[in-house]
């Protein structure tokens, strides 16, 4: 599960991913704030945008990593039999890869 | 005033029991201590087990919680609690009779972290030099009366006491990876790396709340993940 040299690494990719998510949700609120799109075409060609594309897919990338570090610290404080704790996290990685390439998929269509 | 306190004896008892205790208002002065009250109390009924040593918050024996909070019962006064006072043996460890608990799991914790000075220099004819600056870099860590309060007020110790070193354990890493007098930086960081032994802590702050010393864990462990970070980049 956790390599036992990995402690500061995982510490740290938790928190730079927090920064990303925290910019990221700031700029869509004041996106969406300033500039309201009314339409589906609004929205296309804004989600679009090479560097749209690219900063979403690096979201969809933090939240993986983010969510997985922390679901991970739970389940290493409160599941302790090893049994029961590989199945959960294993659970966890699952849900969490697949959203993640179910969330990828629909960015590659949308670019199309 | 009213006192509800924790007995349990696991060699004759099945179920730890609270029992009901009271001391008169001639009983009482308004400089009394906890622990002057506890001893009033242990005089009405001698089988009372507490542990109490220096009796003025210098030795770390009498830490217990005190209504919900991990106090020296000897540096509490009496009069700053509420009535009726309920006290419990501090959480996280096994109780041994009333509110005497087995420290074991936290000296262990403790001894993990090598908390002595780790130099490979032939031994100067004197003393280990230090400058007045690095000296003041051991202020508040060196204090640590080793009473048990943070790390059983923990929720991270209570759920992994055999993996997580704990605040008090902690903090004393501290004191000897700040000490400019110490060789064994990057030891000292490898055996605190893995997700448990460091990591576990979820800055909740509950130690530095409770410390009876005035202390900060939590900050030693920010410091200690910074000089990780210091480090490795």
């Amino acid at each position: 599960m956790s390599r036992p040299t990995h402690g500061l690494g995982d510490w740290l990719l938790q928190r730079l991913t927090a920064v990303y998510l925290a910019c990221f949700f700031v700029y869509l609120l004041l996106h969406f704030l300033m500039q309201p799109q009314h339409t589906f075409q609004e929205w296309h060609d804004w989600v679009t945008r090479p560097v749209m594309l690219i900063a979403t897919a690096i979201f969809i990338l933090a939240v993986l990593v983010h969510g997985w570090v922390g679901m991970r610290d739970v389940v290493l404080d409160y599941v302790h039999a090893i049994g029961r704790r590989i199945t959960v996290l294993s659970l966890i990685a699952l849900t969490l890869i697949g959203c993640s390439l179910w969330a990828l998929r629909m960015l590659v269509q949308v670019s199309g | 005033m009213e006192f509800s306190i924790y007995r349990y004896n696991p060699d004759t008892d099945k179920q730890p029991r609270m029992q009901a205790f009271e001391l008169r208002d001639d009983e009482l002065d308004s400089e009394m201590m906890l622990l002057d009250a506890l001893l009033a109390l242990k005089a009405q009924d001698e089988t009372l087990g507490f542990r109490r040593s220096c009796g003025e918050g210098v030795c770390g024996s009498d830490g217990m919680n005190v209504n919900g909070t991990n106090r020296l019962a000897c540096i509490t006064p009496l009069f700053s609690l509420k009535s009726p006072v309920v006290i419990n043996p501090m959480p996280g460890l096994p109780v041994i009779r009333d509110l005497i608990v087995d420290m074991e799991q936290f000296y262990h914790q403790y001894r993990a972290v090598k908390p002595y000075l780790i130099n490979n220099d032939p031994e100067p004819e004197v003393e280990y030099r230090q400058s007045p600056v690095e000296r003041d870099r051991l202020d508040g860590l060196y204090e640590c009366i080793l009473c048990g309060c943070c790390s059983t007020s923990c929720p991270s110790f209570w759920w992994n006491p055999d993996k997580f070193l704990g605040p008090a354990a902690l903090l004393q890493s501290w004191r000897f990876l700040a000490d400019s007098r110490d060789q064994a930086t990057d030891e000292r960081l490898a055996g605190l790396d893995g997700p448990f032994k460091l990591f576990r802590c979820h800055t909740i702050m509950n130690c530095v709340e409770v410390c009876p010393k005035g202390l900060n864990p939590t900050r030693a462990i920010g410091r200690i993940k910074e000089l990780m970070v210091k480090r490795s980049v």
